[in-house]
């Protein structure tokens, strides 16, 4: 029995120590998973020209350069999937050559940065679909408790606005 | 082209490093876990000092696979590796683990010399909670370093 009592206190140590080591890891804020970075129930369409781009695994990224209303210009970063399921897509490197005019379909992301998580982008004439999802699980209440003043409505109306061809508001 | 290029943007590259890091993972974590089962009592099979020099050589074989591919991934983005959390927590709990794992051994090899006091290295409680330690230390390195994907 004198056994099983020290493997139980071993084990009690055991996590006790993982909650003291767990913490320490930091909080969950996601760095590249869609659904956790971005909301998906937020589309927006950028248009614009692609400044950089670094088209590497794990993911690809892009930067796209939109030219604001106002005459200001707005650097959104662009996340998408890693090179073999983006070229997979028909996406290649050399059709995002910087200064090349294009239209990026995203969701945006939850921070309300100017990043958007690639859903689909038209080049030229040609659209590329890449992913469909972010799907919202039913009952997510995470992204139903977000403040009004979330900081990334704005961006999403104006874009919004754009896309039906009317005034920002 | 620099390796840390070459893995950023080989299509395949980082995928087969990715499962060359599971595959390490298998052969380092695998024995560990057992060898410290035996070691706390709760695997009760083999004499814990044969079950060392069986498993010993595959450790080391799954500790050399994970540096190795781990410091090519690593090399793909280091900067930005090295100022993620996760990854530091990781780097620190291989080195507790590390040490854990070598003052075990120190206490192991005094406990052989002295063969006709301590028949058996799993007799003293010191050494099983050392062996609940490395458990712990070794899941919080999977936990750390699957993390490393998720914080910023």
């Amino acid at each position: 029995m004198s056994r099983l009592r020290r493997v139980l206190a071993n084990g009690l140590v055991a996590l006790s120590l993982t909650a003291l080591v767990l913490p320490a890891a930091g909080p969950a804020t996601a760095h590249h998973t869609y659904v956790t970075k971005y909301n998906p129930d937020k589309v927006v369409t950028l248009k614009g020209a692609i400044a950089s781009v670094d088209f590497r695994n794990p993911h690809i990224f892009f930067e796209v350069t939109v030219t604001n209303r106002d005459g200001s210009s707005t650097t959104w970063t662009v996340e998408s999937e890693g090179i073999a399921k983006v070229q997979a897509k028909g996406l290649t490197e050399a059709k995002l050559a910087p200064g090349t005019p294009v239209t990026a379909t995203g969701w945006i992301a939850r921070e309300g940065t100017a990043e958007i998580g690639l859903k689909s982008i038209k080049i030229g004439s040609k659209t590329y679909a890449i992913r469909n999802t972010p799907r919202r699980a039913h009952g997510d209440d995470r992204i139903r408790a977000r403040p009004a003043h979330y900081p990334g409505n704005a961006a999403v109306a104006v874009c919004t606005q754009r896309r039906l061809g009317l005034p920002d508001p | 082209m620099p390796l840390s290029q070459f893995v950023r943007s080989a299509v395949w590259a980082y995928p087969i490093l990715e499962m060359l890091h599971i595959l390490g993972l298998g052969l380092l974590f695998g024995p560990i876990i057992i060898y410290d089962l035996r070691v706390i009592g709760i695997v009760c099979a083999s004499n814990p000092n044969a079950l060392a020099a069986l498993l010993l050589p595959w450790v080391w074989t799954g500790f050399t696979v994970n540096a190795t591919s781990g410091f090519l991934l690593f090399a793909s983005d280091a900067i930005e590796f090295a100022a993620n959390p996760a990854f530091q927590a990781k780097m620190a709990l291989i080195l507790l683990a590390g040490l854990n794992a070598a003052v075990f051994q120190y206490r192991a090899s005094r406990c052989e010399a002295d063969r006709e006091a301590i028949a058996d290295t799993s007799q003293t409680s010191g050494m099983r909670l050392q062996a609940a330690i490395s458990i712990l230390l070794w899941l919080s390195v999977i936990v750390a370093g699957r993390l490393i994907a998720y914080v910023a």
